[in-house]
């Protein structure tokens, strides 16, 4: 734009001058007037320049700031609306958690609480905001641990979680609650809220603690089965063991776990039948039961070991082989002990059938030929009758043994103790001995002193020791032998010896002397019958009486036995 | 010539009434007491048959039998058994194969205790089962 200001000049333009001098002066003034015309019409057109320029820019300026304005509102407005939807969202979102929802102010009473907090416990917002958290549902949020948290744990910390309680509440029972607490400041001025969330855990913490004592129960079982428990993976590794098993193979966990099964304990358990197990028939099979393995393992010894496997698919994709390892050495050597004993009893019946029989067949034959009349001669049948009277006696005398056997070991053998001259008991004995050693004219010494003191004794059990071992000495002694019975007392018992010439006892024998059924192998000893009961009688009533039987023998010198009976009473014997 | 018996049995009495019944018989009784006595005395005596008790000192009834049978001299002389034994597996193991896994092959067994006419009619029924092999 261009403005144009000439009218303040026409005026000089118009002055009258005298002429000449005046004339020149007049050109001059002229020429003057039209320069400085030209210069402030330049500066004019300068000055109006400038200010259309910043004309321009200042229509630019209002027009920016009119365009800026206008974005400003729109975010504000914008911002506006996502507070009002996080509010909204936050509201919702508190309204709906399956959580308690409590906010307190700084003296600790309620200003809000959220849904599932009235749900929960079944309060209304009227009996709620604005009361003091202590006095909520009639005091059942008086709670120490709750106080403790309020007033002593939260000032010191702004955030609280995991802050478990247990607490019996009359509106809904028991109940664990997980508290979560937070302090908030609004702003400066004002008090802090405190934000309290609090989570029913009772169901989950209940859940856990069966889950817990489930497993607790499977540990336990595990550890408790005295059986070892191995748990491998697929590369037949040791995932677990129980204690049993370190136990029973003296190993520890940390030589064990991670390990191939092979390689456990210098490659013990590299065993052809295991790896056959393992290898070859579990993957074929779900479940192997009953599998013997029978091992020299160089920590334990010789074993004898049943193995259950069972390969767990289900549970997990590593394909885990669960085995059970039973030692059964124990069990095997019962078994085998109990064969022993079975071995020994039918042993046992042999001999009895075969002692019972030996006699009846002479008495039975005997008797049969003198009924059919076959025995003519009187001398004869006299000789015969003689047999199977000495034979009946015999069987008669095993019978009894026998029953005294049993007697001894049901318990029923009771001893009818009354004082007694062991002096005179002994050399009774003797004397109804006597027809014996007449026919193999053995003579029995006695040495028995007479002040030998009483004892308190069953005097026909005492005899019976006595015909056993001066019976047996008769047995043993050759023709014309002899016989030492000597006794003596100590302080407070007696010992009895019986002292033969006979032929003795081998060495490999006497440990078993005194054993249920024992007879010595050998042609002598065979001859002279008998079931093996005698000793053995005879060292039970011995120990019946509180005292000791033992026997010292040299093979072709002669055995002595020696048993001994205490003076007092043992206050435990019989 | 009487029929000689040989009765190896180690209970006196046994042997006394099996000699006693041999001998009313009519046939001639010889006895041993024990295994190795009655080995020697089947060897020596060249008896018609023997009498044989199983549970012997020494030699037993079965062993002294299945040496019978290896002699020459006595393997073809008929054997039988008078035990106390009762049970079947000693009874098939006279007959059979004995404890140790050797033949015992004896000809008869009868078990303790026995009438002595079942004792005598098993004798009889051997011996003519033996002469009639011979013819």
């Amino acid at each position: 734009m261009t403005i144009k200001k000439v009218s303040d000049t026409k005026p000089s333009s118009t002055r009258v001058r005298p002429p000449s001098k005046d004339l020149a002066e007049l050109a001059t003034v002229s020429r003057d007037i039209a320069e400085r015309e030209q210069a402030g019409r330049n500066e004019l057109e300068k000055r109006c320049r400038h200010l259309g320029k910043v004309v321009e820019e200042s229509t630019a300026t209002i027009g920016g700031l009119r365009g800026q304005l206008k974005l400003e509102s729109n975010e504000r407005k914008r911002a506006e609306r996502d507070i009002q939807t996080a509010l909204k969202y936050a509201e919702n979102i508190i309204a709906t958690v399956p959580v308690s929802f409590l906010i307190l102010n700084a003296d600790l009473r309620v200003t809000s609480a959220n849904r599932y907090f009235y749900n929960t416990f079944k309060v209304t917002p009227e009996e709620t905001v604005g009361q003091f958290i202590y006095d909520l549902g009639n005091r059942q949020w008086d709670i120490p641990g709750l106080r403790d948290l309020l007033e002593h744990i939260l000032p010191e910390h702004t955030t609280i979680e995991g802050f478990e309680i247990t607490h019996d509440f009359p509106s809904i029972g028991r109940c664990v609650m997980l508290l979560n607490a937070r302090r908030v400041y609004w702003s400066h001025d004002e008090s802090p809220l405190i934000l309290l969330v609090m989570e029913d855990v009772t169901q989950r913490k209940s859940k856990l603690q069966s889950i817990q004592a489930a497993l607790e129960y499977a540990e336990d079982i595990i550890a408790a089965v005295p059986m070892s428990l191995l748990i491998l993976n697929a590369d037949l590794r040791v995932i677990s063991a129980n204690r049993s098993f370190y136990q029973t193979f003296k190993v520890k966990p940390e030589e064990t776990l991670g390990q191939s099964i092979y390689d456990l304990g210098n490659r013990q358990w590299d065993i052809p039948r295991l790896r056959d197990l393992l290898e070859h028939i579990l993957p074929e099979h779900t479940t192997i039961e009953g599998f013997e393995i029978t091992h020299d393992f160089p920590s334990i010894g010789r074993r004898a070991m049943l193995l259950n496997a069972r390969r767990n698919r289900e549970f997990s994709q590593t394909n885990l082989v669960i085995m059970v390892i039973d030692d059964i050495t124990e069990l095997r050597k019962a078994h085998e002990a109990l064969r022993e004993v079975d071995r020994r009893r039918s042993e046992f019946i042999t001999t009895v059938s075969h002692e019972l029989r030996t006699p009846l067949q002479s008495i039975m034959g005997f008797t049969k030929l003198m009924v059919q009349g076959k025995v003519p001669d009187p001398i004869t049948q006299k000789r015969f009758l003689d047999t199977i009277d000495k034979q009946s006696e015999r069987l008669a005398g095993l019978i009894g043994d026998l029953l005294e056997v049993s007697r001894l070991e049901s318990g029923k053998f009771v001893l009818k103790r009354q004082r007694l001259s062991l002096r005179d008991a002994i050399r009774s004995a003797i004397y109804e001995l006597c027809s014996f050693t007449k026919e193999k004219a053995i003579l029995i010494v006695d040495n028995i002193p007479e002040g030998l003191p009483d004892i308190e004794a069953d005097e026909s059990r005492i005899k019976e020791v006595m015909f056993n071992l001066v019976g047996n000495a008769i047995k043993f002694s050759s023709e014309g032998g002899k016989i030492a019975v000597n006794a003596q007392a100590t302080h407070n018992e007696i010992l009895v010896q019986i002292i033969d010439q006979g032929i003795g006892i081998p060495a490999e024998a006497l440990p078993h002397l005194f054993q249920k059924f024992y007879q010595i192998n050998g042609s002598d000893t065979r001859t002279r019958g008998g079931l093996g009961l005698g000793l053995y009688i005879t060292k039970q009533i011995v120990e019946a009486h509180g005292g000791q039987i033992w026997v010292e023998s040299e093979l072709n010198q002669g055995s002595t036995f020696s048993f001994t009976l205490p003076l007092t009473l043992a206050p435990e014997s019989r | 010539m009487a029929i000689k018996i040989l009765i190896i049995e180690d209970d006196i009495s046994t042997s006394q009434f099996l000699s006693y019944t041999m001998e009313h018989k009519g046939y001639q009784a010889i006895t041993a007491l024990d295994g190795t006595d009655g080995l020697k005395k089947a060897l020596t005596g060249k008896p018609d048959l023997i009498i044989l008790d199983i549970m012997l000192p020494g030699l037993d009834g079965f062993e002294l039998c299945h040496r019978l049978r290896a002699y020459p001299a006595t393997a073809d002389i008929p054997v039988l058994i008078l035990s106390a034994k009762a049970l079947a597996a000693d009874r098939i193991a006279a007959f059979k194969v004995g404890a140790n896994g050797y033949k015992v092959g004896a000809n008869g067994y009868i078990v303790k205790p026995a009438d002595p006419a079942k004792i005598v009619d098993a004798v009889k029924n051997i011996l003519n089962k033996k002469l009639q092999r011979e013819n």
